[in-house]
């Protein structure tokens, strides 16, 4: 058990809450995307995490008071979301079908904004975490001084 | 003070703690990383407590000996700690995980200044050791 650890924890942390932001710009972003290279609409995407026990350390795989209690998180996947597009009546647009409808993507804004805040803060506090981290790392190394 | 006694008081209880606090530490921090992981759980670790525990009963606790020969030795052997799931609060999420990130970062800032103030105490009690060591003379 180490600082080392706990900064790895936390980085592990911050990337899962950017890639949870990149996926909320995607699905911003192509909020009227009616072309892809799938066929059809632009589908939601949503990210799945995970925690999984952290690797780094030895000692900790082999102790047993922290075995399996320290873990990071994982992304394990960014899937579809099963919602089906949304049908908006608009004949002159040219994907539209035989009765004048588009299928427009299933994305609300709210929620995508949501998760977007959400992000933000998560990432603020494992930002506020490894500055922890590294100032009791360096009080440690101060007391030889 | 004999030299067998020189680093057993305050030095290893202070060791001690400083060990805890960074394991809170650890456990904190992948609270706070596991913050939106469905189902996470999150662990936690009552230093106070297990100090009490520790200054009560095994506070001269030694090397194991396992035959008559072995020496004592100075350094305290690590005993068990009991690492609790969080007490649940108010609420739970939905999605079953139970980080309280108030709770987390308050008591990651508790338990940093608490480290910082062991820390602190530590590095004077060693230089009180130097003084002691070079007669007063510096």
């Amino acid at each position: 058990m180490n600082f080392i650890d706990a900064l790895h924890t936390s980085a592990s942390g911050l990337t899962a809450q950017r890639l949870r932001m990149n996926v909320v710009s995607s699905n911003l972003a192509n909020s009227n995307t009616t072309r892809t290279a799938e066929g059809g609409p632009y589908k939601k995407k949503n990210i799945i995490f995970a925690s999984q026990p952290l690797r780094t350390d030895f000692q900790n795989m082999v102790q047993s008071q922290l075995k399996g209690k320290l873990t990071e998180v994982k992304v394990v996947g960014i899937v579809d979301d099963p919602r089906p597009p949304i049908l908006k009546y608009d004949p002159q647009h040219p994907d539209a079908d035989k009765n004048g409808n588009v299928s427009m993507p299933n994305i609300n804004l709210i929620e995508e904004m949501v998760n977007m805040m959400s992000a933000t803060r998560s990432y603020e506090a494992n930002v506020t975490a490894v500055n922890a981290t590294k100032k009791m790392a360096m009080k440690a190394l101060e007391i030889g001084k | 003070m004999g030299s067998q006694e020189m680093f057993n008081g305050t030095i290893s209880i202070l060791e001690k703690s400083l060990d805890m606090r960074s394991m809170k530490h650890n456990l904190l921090v992948s609270n706070i990383a596991n913050k939106d992981t469905p189902n996470y759980k999150a662990f936690d670790l009552a230093v106070e407590e297990e100090m009490q525990k520790l200054t009560g009963t095994n506070k001269t606790v030694s090397l194991w000996k396992t035959q008559d020969g072995h020496l004592g030795g100075n350094g305290e052997t690590y005993s068990e700690v009991s690492i609790t799931k969080s007490s649940k609060g108010f609420e739970q999420n939905i999605d079953g995980n139970t980080v309280d990130i108030e709770k987390e970062m308050t008591n990651l800032a508790e338990n940093n200044l608490l480290y910082d103030a062991m820390a602190q105490i530590m590095r004077k009690k060693l230089q009180g050791l130097k003084v002691a060591i070079q007669g007063g003379s510096k």
